[in-house]
C-alpha cells in the first residue's frame, strides 16, 4: 500500500512537468501577448517593445520555459505581465475564495444528495422519491449558469433575500458570527448552482446504489437474521453505496474548481476561475501556468486520495 | 476632477468576453451648462436640494464591471478600473472643464512663453497630501521625472516625450531631466521640444507625492505598499479599505483644498454588468456608469433613478487592409479588390449603419462619417461630408457603374475583370454590440451582391495581433479618443496604429498642419481638420460605423450632481445624500 | 462537463454472452416496457423531426437580422418575437435543434470512438500500454479547455461545428476511456475470452468479435448520457463566449440573450423556449439512457 502511494506520488512529478510543457506550448501558440490587446495610440511600439523585453518575451520559447521551470522549482511563480505583481500574491488572494466556494458546494451536494438518495431508495415510488427523481432529472438537464441567473433573479432581485454578488458585504465591518453569516449568505447561491448537477447526479447514484446493495445477498442474509433495519442501512448498505461516490469526488473536485469559471462569472465571485479566464485572454502565461499547475496537482492528489479512501472503505480492494 | 480618459485612449480589457472599451473620453458641445444641476438628464425631475441644504455623512456606492488590476499608483496604473478607484485620490495640475478647455486645479495659473515652447505653472499653496505633508513643486518634478526615467516600468512615457531632454535622460546619458524645471517651491516650468496647440492635453498628468514614492527605486515602485494598497494623493477621498476584487472603499479627506467633502464614504463595488441594474433597483447601488443601451428603458423606469447620457469620443469602424508594414517601416501595398475607392463607397451605402444604431444600440449612439466624432469642436458638420445614407439601390448602381457585375448568376458580383471575389471580415469577441454587427454587415453586403466571408470572432489579443501584423482584409475595431482632435498616432501613414496601412500624402500634410504654430488659432485648426475629415470621408480607408453614447444611471438620493460631458463625478466633494 | 459515468455498473457486463441474438432481444423487450424511456424516444424523435423539417415549419431565415425589429414581442409574424439582432426566435429555436443535436451527437460519437479505442487497448493489453494511456488521461483531465479552444480558434480563424466538436471530444475522452477500460479489464479474465485466446484468436479479432460486443451495453448507456452532457456543455461554452458564434443558431448561443436581467424579466419568450428545449432534450436523452441501462444491465431490476 505505502509502496503504491509512493509510486503514484513519484509518477506525479514527470506528469506535472509534461502538463506544464503542454500548457506552455499552447499559451505560446496562441497569437498575441499581454501587450497586444492594449494600446493607446500614444503608447508607441517602442514602449511596448521595452515591456516585452522586460518579460523576456523575445527569448526563444524553450528558454522562457526553462527559466519558468527553474523559478518554480525555487518556489517562485514569477510575475504577472498584466499586473506586474508576483503571481503568488494574486493566487493568495483568489485561492481561498475558490476553495471556499468549491468546498461549500461539495458540502451542500453531499448534505442534500445522500439523505435524499437514501430516502428515495428506501421508499421507492413514493411521493418523495418521485419529487427527488424529478429534481434529479431537472438538475442534470439544466445548465448551471442558467440556474444561477434564475436564482439571482428570484432570490436577489425579486425577494431580496440573498446578495447577488461578491463574497462579503462591501463596506460592512462584520466580525465573529455576523461575519460568518454574511459570508454564508453570499456563498449559498453560487455554491448551490455550482453543485446543482453534481447534487442531482449523486442523488440518483445514491438511490440506485442503495437499491442495488439492498438487493444483494448479504443484506438479505442480514435481514433474515433479524438485524435491525437501521444497522443494515448504515452499517452495510450505506458503506457499500458510498464507494462510487468517493471515487467520483476525487475526480470531480478538480472539475468543480475548473467549472467554477462560469459560476464565478455569474456571481462576480473573485476566484481562481475568473483570474484564469482573464489570464488566458491576456496571454498572461505566468498566471496560466501557475493555476494550471495547482489545479493539476489538486486533481492528481484528489485521484490518489480517492483511491486510498477506496481501500479504507472497501477492504476487499488492495493495491500492490 | 481629473479624468482617466485623458491618458488612456483605448484600453481593451476583457472580462469573460465582455470587452469594455475602457476610458472613453467624452465631451460635447451640446448646451450643457454646468451650473444648472441635473438639467439634461433624460428623466427630468425637480431638484429639491435647495429646500434642505447639504448634510454631511452618508455613503455612495459605484459599480464597476471588472476588478481593477491592483496598481493604485497614478504613475503606473494600467486599466480604467484602477483609475476608477484612484480618480478621486489623485489630481493633476489642470482640470479639464466641460467645454474641453483647461481650468486650474493643483496649478492656480499657467502661462505660455512667447515661442509657446515653455509653460510656467504657478502651483496652489496650502494643498495637503493625505498624510498631511504640503504639496510643492518637488512633487511635480518628481512625477514627470519618473515618467522619463530609464527604469520606469509603466507605459506612460509618451507624456514626457515632448519634453526637452527626454531622450538624453531616458537613455541614461544625463542624470537629470531638463524638461521640468523647479523655479521655487510653487513655480515649475515645462520645456517642450516643439510648440503644439494641444500641449496641455499632452502633458496634463496626475501628480504623485515625492515624499511617499521617492523613497523607492523607480524600478521597484510597482511593488511598493503605497502602490498596492495605500496611495497618498491630494484628492477629496482617501483609499481606505480594499477587499481585493470585490470592493474598494474611499473615505473623506477632511483637509481637501477645495473644501471638505460632505460624503463620508464612496464604495466601488465590482459587479456583473448584467446584474447591476437589478441592484440599482434594490438600492444596493447608487451609481452605474456604462449602462448597456438596451437596459436604458428598464433602468429609466426604476423609481428614484436618473439617467445621464452623453455622446462619446470613441467609435467603432470597419477597416480595410491596404498593405503590410515592413520591419524597416515601409509599407508594401496589397493588391486587393477593395483598393478601388468606388467599391468602398458602395459598401458604405450598403451597410445599414443607422439600423445598427437603432436596432443594436436602441438609438443610443450616432452614425459616424469621419474620424472626429460629431461631439468634438473640430468635427465637420454633416453637410460638409458625404453621409453615405443606407441605400442598397444606390450601392448596386455604383457597383454596376464601376463594373462589378454578377456574370455567372450566383448572386455575387464579379470584379470588373470578371473574376470572382470574396472579402474576409475578422472581428473580435468582447464588445457585444460590435460582435452582433459583424453578421449584419455581412448580410447587408450580401444583399448588394458582395461576398463577405466571416471569420470566427477571436479574442481581442489574437484579433489585434492579426490586425497589427497585417494578416487580415476587413476588420472591425474601435478607438476611444482623447478630447483633442489631433489624429497623429492613428492616422499618419507611418504610425504603428495606422492599421489600414493607408498612405496618403495630403492626409499626412494636413495632420502636420493641424499642429503647426498657425494652428494655435482654433478656427484655423478646425479648418484644417475639416479638410482632413473630408479627405478621409471620401477615401474611406475605414467605413465608420457608429459612436456609442456613454450612459450613467444614478440614484436621486445623491444631491448636487453636476453631469457633464465627462460623466457625473465632477466636484464630487460637493455631493451629499439625503439622510 | 456533467456526464454520468457509471464505472461500477459497466465494470461487470457480460454475464450473459453465449447466445448471439437473444440478450439484445430481451433488452429490447425490457426497454419497450419502460414507459419513460419510450416517451424519451418519441420526444427525441419529434425534436429530430423538427430539426429536419425546420424549413417547412417556418418561413423565416434564422440568420436573417431585421434591424427594424430587434427585441420584438411575439406577434403573428414572429411567434416568439425577435432577438436582440432582430432574428426570428421561433425559427432559431427550430433550426437550433439541428445544430444542438448535431453537436451533441457528433461530439458524443467522436468521444466514444476515441474512448473506445483507447479504453479497449488499455483494458485488453494492460501493463505498460494501460499505464501510458491512463496517465495520458490524467494529463488530459488537467488540460485547460478554454485555453485549447481559444488557441484553436486563434490559429484556425474559424470555429465551425466540426472543429468545435473535435475539440470537445479531444478533451472529453478520458471519462469514457476509463469506463471501457474497466469493462475490458473484467472481461479479459472471463472464460470465453481466455478460451478464445487459447485457440489462437488474434488480438484484433478478440477485441472486435468477442469483447467489444459484450461491452456494448455500457458503451451505449454512457453514450446517451454523454450526448446529454455535450448539449449542456455547448450552452455553457456559448455563455462564456467560447461556443459556436452567431449567426448560426444553437440553443446555447440563444440563451446568451438571457445574460441581461432585462431580458430575464421582461422578455421571457427570448430565453425560456431555448432553455426548455435544452432541458426537454436532455431529459429525453437521459430517460433513454436510463431505460437502456435497465434493459442492458441484468443486475438492475425494478423491484
Amino acid at each position: 500500500m505505502y509502496k503504491y502511494i509512493l509510486r503514484r506520488i513519484l509518477i506525479m512529478i514527470p506528469m506535472l512537468v509534461l502538463i506544464s510543457i503542454i500548457v506552455f506550448t499552447f499559451s505560446k501558440l496562441a497569437p498575441g501577448d499581454p501587450f497586444t490587446g492594449e494600446f493607446d495610440p500614444r503608447i508607441t511600439k517602442d514602449i511596448l517593445d521595452k515591456k516585452r523585453a522586460m518579460f523576456n518575451l523575445y527569448d526563444p520559447p524553450y528558454k522562457q520555459y526553462l527559466s519558468w521551470l527553474k523559478n518554480v522549482l525555487q518556489g517562485n511563480f514569477g510575475v504577472s505581465m498584466r499586473f506586474g505583481f508576483p503571481v503568488s500574491d494574486l493566487l493568495a488572494e483568489r485561492i481561498p475564495n475558490t476553495l471556499f466556494l468549491a468546498i461549500t458546494s461539495l458540502i451542500i451536494t453531499l448534505i442534500v444528495s445522500i439523505p435524499i438518495g437514501i430516502i428515495s431508495a428506501r421508499r421507492p415510488y413514493s411521493l418523495i422519491d418521485y419529487s427527488a427523481t424529478t429534481f434529479g432529472f431537472l438538475g442534470l438537464a439544466t445548465p448551471n449558469f442558467y440556474a444561477g441567473l434564475i436564482a439571482i433573479y428570484l432570490f436577489s432581485i425579486q425577494f431580496g433575500w440573498l446578495p447577488a454578488q461578491g463574497t462579503i458585504t462591501a463596506g460592512a465591518d462584520y466580525t465573529g458570527l455576523a461575519l460568518f453569516w454574511d459570508k454564508f449568505k453570499h456563498v449559498i447561491m453560487p455554491a448551490s448552482t455550482l453543485g446543482l448537477a453534481q447534487t442531482a447526479g449523486y442523488m440518483r447514484y445514491m438511490r440506485s446504489e442503495m437499491m442495488e446493495v439492498m438487493g444483494k445477498d448479504f443484506i438479505r442474509t442480514a435481514r433474515s437474521k433479524g438485524m435491525p433495519e437501521r444497522v443494515i442501512l448504515y452499517k452495510h448498505t450505506l458503506r457499500n453505496a458510498l464507494i462510487p461516490i468517493i471515487t467520483l469526488l476525487g475526480f470531480e473536485f478538480g472539475a468543480l474548481v475548473a467549472g467554477a469559471v462560469i459560476t464565478e462569472n455569474v456571481f462576480s465571485w473573485p476566484g481562481v476561475g475568473t483570474l484564469f479566464l482573464n489570464a488566458v485572454i491576456n496571454r498572461d502565461y505566468p498566471i496560466i501556468m501557475a493555476i494550471n499547475l495547482i489545479i493539476a496537482t489538486m486533481v492528481l492528489v484528489g485521484n490518489l486520495l480517492a483511491d486510498i479512501f477506496y481501500v479504507i472503505v472497501d477492504p476487499r480492494i488492495r493495491y500492490d | 476632477m481629473f479624468k482617466k480618459s485623458l491618458y488612456l485612449s483605448i484600453v481593451l480589457i476583457l472580462v469573460l468576453g465582455i470587452a469594455l472599451v475602457g476610458c472613453s473620453s467624452t465631451t460635447t458641445d451640446e448646451p450643457t451648462q454646468p451650473d444648472q444641476t441635473n438639467e439634461g438628464t433624460t428623466n427630468d425631475e425637480g431638484n429639491k436640494e435647495e429646500a434642505t441644504g447639504p448634510v454631511e455623512g452618508g455613503t455612495v456606492s459605484f459599480a464597476m464591471f471588472s476588478a481593477p488590476g491592483g496598481i493604485f499608483n497614478p504613475l503606473l496604473y494600467e486599466d480604467a478600473y484602477e483609475w476608477n478607484v484612484i480618480g478621486f485620490v489623485f489630481e493633476a495640475l489642470l482640470e479639464q472643464l466641460p467645454d474641453l478647455s483647461y481650468g486650474p486645479s493643483l496649478a492656480e495659473s499657467w502661462e505660455f512663453s512667447e515661442d509657446k515652447r515653455s509653460i510656467t505653472f504657478k502651483l496652489r499653496k496650502g494643498v495637503k497630501w493625505h498624510d498631511g505633508e504640503e504639496f510643492t513643486a518637488d512633487d511635480v518634478v518628481y512625477t514627470y521625472t519618473v515618467l522619463a526615467h530609464p527604469d520606469y516600468t509603466g507605459t506612460r512615457s509618451y507624456i514626457v516625450e515632448p519634453f526637452v531632454g527626454f531622450e538624453e535622460f531616458n537613455s541614461g546619458e544625463t542624470d537629470t531631466f531638463k524638461g521640468v524645471e523647479k523655479i521655487d517651491d510653487y513655480t515649475v516650468v515645462f520645456h517642450l521640444k516643439e510648440a503644439a496647440p494641444n500641449a496641455l492635453d499632452n502633458i496634463n498628468f496626475p501628480i504623485a507625492p515625492e515624499h511617499v514614492y521617492g523613497k523607492y527605486e523607480v524600478k521597484d515602485l510597482v511593488n511598493a505598499p503605497e502602490t498596492k494598497a495605500s496611495p497618498i494623493g491630494t484628492g477629496p477621498f482617501k483609499l481606505d479599505k480594499i477587499v481585493t476584487n470585490e470592493s474598494y472603499e474611499l473615505v473623506r479627506f477632511d483637509d481637501y483644498w477645495n473644501g471638505k467633502p460632505y460624503l463620508d464614504k464612496i464604495i466601488w463595488k465590482v459587479i456583473n454588468q448584467d446584474v447591476a441594474p437589478g441592484l440599482l433597483k434594490s438600492g444596493q447601488l447608487d451609481v452605474m456608469a456604462d449602462l448597456n443601451p438596451s437596459d436604458v428603458d428598464l433602468v429609466k423606469n426604476i423609481e428614484g433613478v436618473k439617467i445621464w447620457e452623453t455622446p462619446d469620443f470613441g467609435y467603432q469602424y470597419m477597416g480595410f487592409k491596404f498593405g503590410k508594414l515592413e520591419e524597416d517601416g515601409s509599407i508594401t501595398p496589397f493588391d486587393k479588390v477593395y483598393n478601388d475607392k468606388k467599391l468602398r463607397q458602395a459598401m458604405a451605402y450598403a451597410i445599414n449603419r443607422q439600423g445598427i444604431v437603432d436596432g443594436l444600440l436602441k438609438g443610443h449612439g450616432t452614425v459616424m462619417n469621419a474620424p472626429i466624432p460629431p461631439v468634438s469642436w473640430a468635427a465637420a458638420s454633416p453637410d460638409q461630408l458625404n453621409t453615405y445614407p443606407y441605400d442598397p439601390e444606390k450601392a448596386k448602381q455604383l457597383l454596376d457603374e464601376a463594373g462589378y457585375k454578377d456574370i455567372d448568376g450566383d448572386g455575387f458580383r464579379e470584379d470588373p475583370n470578371g473574376n470572382k471575389f470574396e472579402i474576409t471580415l475578422d472581428y473580435p469577441t468582447g464588445n457585444k454590440v460590435r460582435e452582433k454587427s459583424a453578421p449584419i454587415i455581412q448580410q447587408n453586403l450580401k444583399e448588394v451582391g458582395i461576398n463577405i466571408k466571416l471569420n470566427a470572432p477571436r479574442d481581442v489579443g489574437s484579433h489585434y495581433d492579426a490586425v497589427g501584423n497585417d494578416e487580415v482584409e476587413l476588420f472591425l475595431a474601435g478607438w476611444g479618443l482623447t478630447t483633442d482632435p489631433d489624429p497623429s498616432g492613428i492616422w499618419k501613414s507611418t504610425d504603428t496604429w495606422n492599421f489600414p496601412r493607408w498612405v496618403n500624402e495630403e492626409s499626412d500634410r494636413l495632420i502636420q498642419e493641424g499642429l503647426s504654430l498657425k494652428a494655435f488659432d482654433m478656427d484655423y485648426r478646425k479648418d484644417v481638420y475639416v479638410k482632413w475629415q473630408q479627405l478621409v470621408n471620401d477615401e474611406l480607408p475605414y467605413i465608420f460605423l457608429y459612436s456609442q453614447n456613454s450612459i450613467t444611471a444614478y440614484s436621486d438620493r445623491i444631491q448636487n450632481v453636476k453631469p457633464d460631458a465627462f460623466g457625473i463625478t465632477r466636484d464630487i466633494h460637493k455631493w451629499w445624500v439625503k439622510q | 462537463m456533467e456526464t454520468q459515468i457509471d464505472t461500477r455498473h459497466s465494470a461487470s457486463k457480460s454475464l450473459n454472452k453465449s447466445k448471439e441474438n437473444t440478450p439484445w432481444r430481451i433488452a429490447f423487450r425490457k426497454f419497450k416496457r419502460n414507459r419513460m424511456a419510450v416517451l424519451g424516444v418519441w420526444v427525441l424523435l419529434i425534436i429530430v423531426m423538427i430539426g429536419i423539417f425546420a424549413p417547412y415549419l417556418t418561413p423565416h431565415d434564422p440568420e436573417y437580422a431585421d434591424l427594424l425589429n430587434t427585441n420584438g414581442k411575439p406577434d403573428k409574424v414572429h411567434w416568439l418575437g425577435t432577438d436582440s439582432s432582430g432574428r426570428d426566435i421561433f425559427a432559431r429555436l427550430l433550426y437550433g435543434s439541428r445544430i444542438s443535436l448535431i453537436i451533441g451527437f457528433s461530439a458524443m460519437l467522436f468521444t466514444i470512438v476515441i474512448g473506445t479505442i483507447l479504453g479497449s487497448v488499455a483494458g485488453y493489453y494492460g501493463g505498460k500500454i494501460d499505464n501510458i494511456i491512463m496517465r495520458l488521461a490524467d494529463i488530459q483531465l488537467n488540460f485547460p479547455f478554454l485555453l485549447l479552444v481559444m488557441t484553436v480558434v486563434a490559429i484556425l480563424k474559424e470555429i465551425n461545428i466540426l472543429i468545435f466538436v473535435s475539440v470537445m471530444a479531444f478533451v472529453s475522452w478520458p471519462g469514457i476511456t476509463r469506463i471501457i477500460r474497466a469493462t475490458f479489464l473484467s472481461l479479459r479474465e472471463q472464460e470465453f475470452i481466455l478460451s478464445a485466446r487459447s485457440i489462437g484468436g488474434s488480438d484484433f479479432r478478440i477485441i472486435f468479435r468477442h469483447m467489444l460486443p459484450n461491452a456494448m451495453g455500457p458503451i451505449i448507456v454512457n453514450a446517451t448520457l454523454f450526448m446529454a452532457g455535450m448539449i449542456i456543455s455547448e450552452s455553457a461554452l456559448s455563455f462564456i463566449g467560447f461556443g459556436v458564434p452567431q449567426p448560426t443558431p444553437t440553443w446555447g448561443n440563444m440563451l446568451t440573450e438571457a445574460l441581461s436581467l432585462r431580458v430575464l424579466q421582461y422578455e421571457p419568450w427570448a430565453w425560456i423556449p431555448p432553455g426548455i428545449m435544452i432541458v426537454i432534450t436532455v431529459l429525453a436523452i437521459n430517460f433513454i439512457g436510463d431505460g437502456l441501462r435497465d434493459a442492458l444491465d441484468p443486475r438492475m431490476r425494478k423491484s
